[in-house]
């Protein structure tokens, strides 16, 4: 029997380039992979093809007003964004695994609560608590013996400093949770070894654990600074113009996609750059995972005053990062339902952010699938594993760039469709794609694909390679060994994907306001929206939803964590 | 162990000078073997020889690089052509078993069952599960099936589509010894009744002996010999293949005048020139106890159960004690005195290695 593979063999016998590239990987799963690849790159390439296009008059302004500031700013928040999560992250990572206190086991997964907290929702709770009159002030006043808020006033929040630290707080986990498991299980032998030859804890660190830390501090902070660079809500709500803020203004505000494009381009230099900082920060990294049991380093008892008051420091970030904004979010959530009741257009929201959330969720894990398995059907080629990075770089892009990036071909593509219905059935379609919810489809699928392909990646690297060959022995082609094998038995990391995934497009806000259909408001826009009129405690029932929402992964998180430690 | 070749039948495996590289490394070279109907042939060699790599070729898991495949006059796979594994209707045994863990015992026997209307599958795969002694255990899960059970299921999901060729990869080597020769006793079984084809791919060499109809021996890539257990065991080639199927005692010697002296008497060696250097091989078994012969003293003695192993010192101190094998029944004393003699179908002269 003639088999469509006799194809990729040249006559004198020697392997195509093709077959080099691709392994076995043939028909509709090479041809979906690729497609998905092209669609993640659209956006990059739309911007860069805008962005040459020039924006005419704009551009002088631009460069000459609105760039520097917003380069200048983004440069100074990403620094200390960056240096705050580094130090917060490593020191609280090294401290609930070095020493032992009362109440280490709780404090190290507290520690995680702050990831529930988007950057958009940290702000306003902070902006009310610290009104000049409001309860911080007075409290502290009264303490102090001041009458008149003109006598004393905190160091104003709406800041570049306020924005660094609040990002910082809720931002510092990404840092933290890497850095622990690294020393919990790689980095215990050495550490223990540095302590049995006499270096006190300090010199272990400094001198072992930090250098051993830098692959996973590496990581960590170019995904925290990566999340700061997409954030748009705490930007601009404490006065701080980013870039993000910049091209969101230039675009909604004075309707330049060019010049919006312009500066996304400056974005995407900076998101290059940070991955580049972060593969040069790993460049010696072996992954030697022993197979061995990890031995958690024993911890040495924290004594004394200062043990106190670090400790005392270490439960600050969750204070200051997860219990004071939830806190008043839910005291607020409380008084205005007392007030108002539920909202309809709480409800209302609520179903679009669940419905938009649910369809994203299905068509990113169902795409991620395809790109996992054709990774296993080519053997991990080289052309394979090129096609799922390249569609994996969604997650770097900022969702204002990204939504920039997808105005343009999709306005392209409906212009195209309207034509052509109006040629063929004499009726426009108007704007099919960009007028309804599928542009936010495209971007939440482009941004989350990452999520989906390395989890499913992972789950399927746990199906061993002879049950495809027993499986092909036995008859199955591609499809058969997918639906009936490769599906079914990596049912646990699908459902951990599409777990994260449901919940990060819950969260997501910056492509969502632009690209979002009229009068389609999510749980995040709502809030947003109101955050710009002032009137954010109206936003607290929203916000208080999405940090509950933001809890679920968290505490899955622990429950896998701890089942692992225990194994 | 009967090996009679139908006379009037076509090969059924044909290979024909299979090479193949891994990177920069040869990994086959220059393989050609035959295969009939109803023939269980064995590939053994050292971990490294390229028998799963021989094995993986056939099964169209790897891609030819030079050479041929040919199954029942067909060119399945050839440098310019590969048939894929899900179209070559060959059944396959692997090392670790590669049950479908999600499946019950029989969905796992039916799971190739595809070519049989839907309404007969189950029942096929009843009967196939009956044939290796499991129907009562077709609702279970392979996990809470024993290592052996495991192994038999694998045999009746290869086997249950009717392949017309059977390749087993090293399928004993994760079971205990007792189970094992139970295993190998049940599978030669199936395998004959069968009536299909099968290769066995082991590196146990005792496992080939009793399996095979004919064994291939490969070293690092190439075919040492081919042929049947009885005719390695009583002619290798080589020093290799002697030693392969057992211990031998080896003697050092120089060809003189058209034999080798050693200290049992000369061996003629016609075809060996005047002068080359050789080691004398003699199978432990071959030295047997006799009223006259070469004395001996018996130095130590291990039962084996249904023999026993002698050592044996020489009074020519220059002589390195040998190993002789002897039924238990005949046990002299430790220290005592011995006469020895050859049984010359036990001893092969090579010459030593360049």
């Amino acid at each position: 029997m003639v088999s469509i593979t006799d194809t990729l063999f040249t006559p004198a016998g020697r392997q195509s380039p093709f077959f080099r590239l691709f392994g076995q990987l043939t028909g509709g799963w090479l041809l979906v992979s690729i497609l998905v690849a092209a669609l993640v790159l659209l956006p990059v390439l739309s911007i860069a093809g805008y962005a040459m296009q020039g924006s005419g008059d704009l551009w002088p302004h631009l460069r000459a007003y609105v760039l520097p500031q917003a380069l200048q700013d983004t440069a100074i928040l990403l620094t200390g964004v960056g240096t705050l999560v580094i130090v917060i992250g490593t020191g609280s990572a090294w401290l609930v695994t070095a020493y032992d206190f009362p109440g280490r086991r709780m404090l190290s997964w507290a520690l995680l609560l702050p990831l529930a907290v988007p950057t958009y929702i940290v702000a306003f709770p902070y902006v009310d608590l610290l009104h000049p009159i409001g309860p911080i002030h007075t409290g502290l006043r009264d303490l102090l013996g001041y009458t008149s808020p003109r006598d004393f006033r905190l160091p104003e929040i709406r800041s570049m400093g306020g924005c660094i630290l609040l990002l910082g707080l809720v931002l510092y986990p990404y840092v933290y949770l890497p850095t622990r498991a690294l020393f919990m299980m790689q980095a215990s032998g050495v550490l223990e070894a540095s302590r049995t030859l006499g270096a006190s804890p300090g010199r272990t660190f400094r001198r072992i654990a930090l250098p051993l830390a830098r692959p996973a501090i590496a990581v960590g902070a170019s995904l925290a600074l990566m999340e700061a660079l997409n954030d748009i809500g705490a930007a601009e709500f404490l006065g701080v113009r980013t870039l993000t803020v910049s091209i969101y203004s230039t675009w909604v505000n004075r309707g330049s996609l060019a010049g919006a494009a312009q500066i996304a381009l400056f974005m995407l230099a900076i998101v290059v750059s940070l991955i580049a900082l972060e593969r040069w920060a790993r460049r010696h990294q072996r992954y030697a995972t022993s197979a061995r049991q990890s031995r958690m380093i024993g911890p040495q008892p924290l004594r004394g005053i200062a043990g106190l008051s670090l400790v005392a420091l270490a439960w600050l970030p969750v204070l200051l990062g997860f219990i004071l904004p939830t806190s008043y979010l839910a005291l607020e959530a409380v008084k205005r339902i007392q007030f108002a009741g539920i909202e309809p257009t709480i409800i209302r929201e609520t179903f679009n952010t669940l419905s938009i959330a649910a369809s994203a969720t299905l068509v990113t894990t169902g795409l991620a699938f395809v790109l996992a398995y054709s990774l296993r059907l080519s053997h991990n080629s080289h052309g394979a594993r090129a096609l799922v990075r390249c569609a994996s770089l969604g997650y770097a892009i900022p969702g204002t760039v990204l939504a920039i990036g997808l105005l343009a071909p999709l306005a392209w593509v409906d212009a195209g469709l309207d034509n052509l219905s109006r040629q063929v059935l004499g009726v426009g379609t108007g704007l099919l794609i960009s007028g309804s919810s599928a542009a936010l489809l495209y971007a939440y699928v482009v941004r989350f694909l990452a999520i989906g392909s390395g989890g499913l990646e992972a789950g399927l690297s746990k199906v061993p390679l002879s049950l495809d060959d027993a499986a092909r022995s036995l008859g199955a082609n591609a499809n058969r060994r997918a639906g009936r094998i490769h599906l079914p038995l990596s049912r646990p990391a699908l459902a951990a994907a599409m777990l994260l995934i449901f919940v990060d497009c819950m969260k997501e806000l910056p492509a969502t306001l632009l690209l979002r259909p009229l009068n389609f408001e999510t749980l995040a826009t709502h809030l947003y929206a109101e955050a710009a009129r002032g009137s954010y405690e109206s936003g607290a029932v929203a916000a208080l939803l999405i940090v509950v929402a933001g809890l679920i992964p968290i505490l899955l998180l622990t429950r896998y964590g701890n089942q692992k430690a225990q194994a | 162990m009967n090996l009679s070749t139908p006379p009037d039948t076509t090969h059924q495996l044909r290979l024909n000078n299979l090479h193949h590289r891994f990177d920069q490394q040869t990994v086959l070279s220059g393989i050609s073997l035959n295969l009939e109907a109803g023939e269980v042939l064995c590939l053994v060699g050292p971990s490294g020889c390229g028998k799963s790599t021989l094995l993986r070729l056939i099964a169209g898991l790897e891609r030819v690089q030079t050479g041929e495949i040919v199954i029942d006059n067909e060119t399945v796979a050839s440098a310019s052509r590969h048939q894929l594994p899900e179209q070559r209707d060959i059944g396959l045994v692997f090392q670790d078993f590669a049950l479908f863990p999600h499946l019950s015992v029989l969905d796992n026997v039916a799971f190739g069952l595809t070519a049989a209307p839907r309404t007969e599958r189950k029942a096929l795969a009843l009967a196939m599960l009956g044939r290796v002694g499991l129907a009562e255990r077709a609702a279970d899960f392979p996990h809470q099936l024993s290592g052996g059970q495991q192994q038999r299921v694998a045999l009746a999901r290869a086997l249950a589509p009717r392949p017309r060729l059977l390749l087993l990869d090293e399928p004993f080597s994760s079971l205990d010894v007792r189970l094992r020769h139970r295993m190998r006793l049940d599978t030669l079984h199936l395998l004959k009744t069968s009536g299909i084809g099968s290769i066995l791919v082991t590196h146990d060499p005792d496992d080939a002996m009793f399996m095979a109809d004919r064994i291939a021996l490969l070293r690092d890539g190439k075919m040492v010999q081919l042929g049947t257990p009885d005719e390695l065991y009583r002619h290798p080639n080589c020093p290799f293949a002697a030693e392969f199927f057992g211990d031998v005692n080896r003697l050092p010697g120089t060809v003189e005048e058209g034999g080798v002296n050693t200290p049992f008497g000369t061996i003629a060696t016609p075809q060996l020139a005047q002068g080359s250097t050789v080691d004398v091989l003699i199978r432990p078994e071959a030295i047997k106890l006799a009223a006259n012969g070469l004395s001996a003293r018996v130095q130590e003695s291990r039962s084996l159960g249904a023999n026993t192993l002698l050592g044996l010192a020489f009074e020519d101190t220059s002589m390195a004690p040998l190993q002789a094998q002897i039924a238990s029944d005949k046990l002299p004393a430790t220290g005592s005195v011995v006469k020895l003699e050859l049984d010359m179908r036990g001893v092969f002269v090579f010459m030593q290695n360049k």
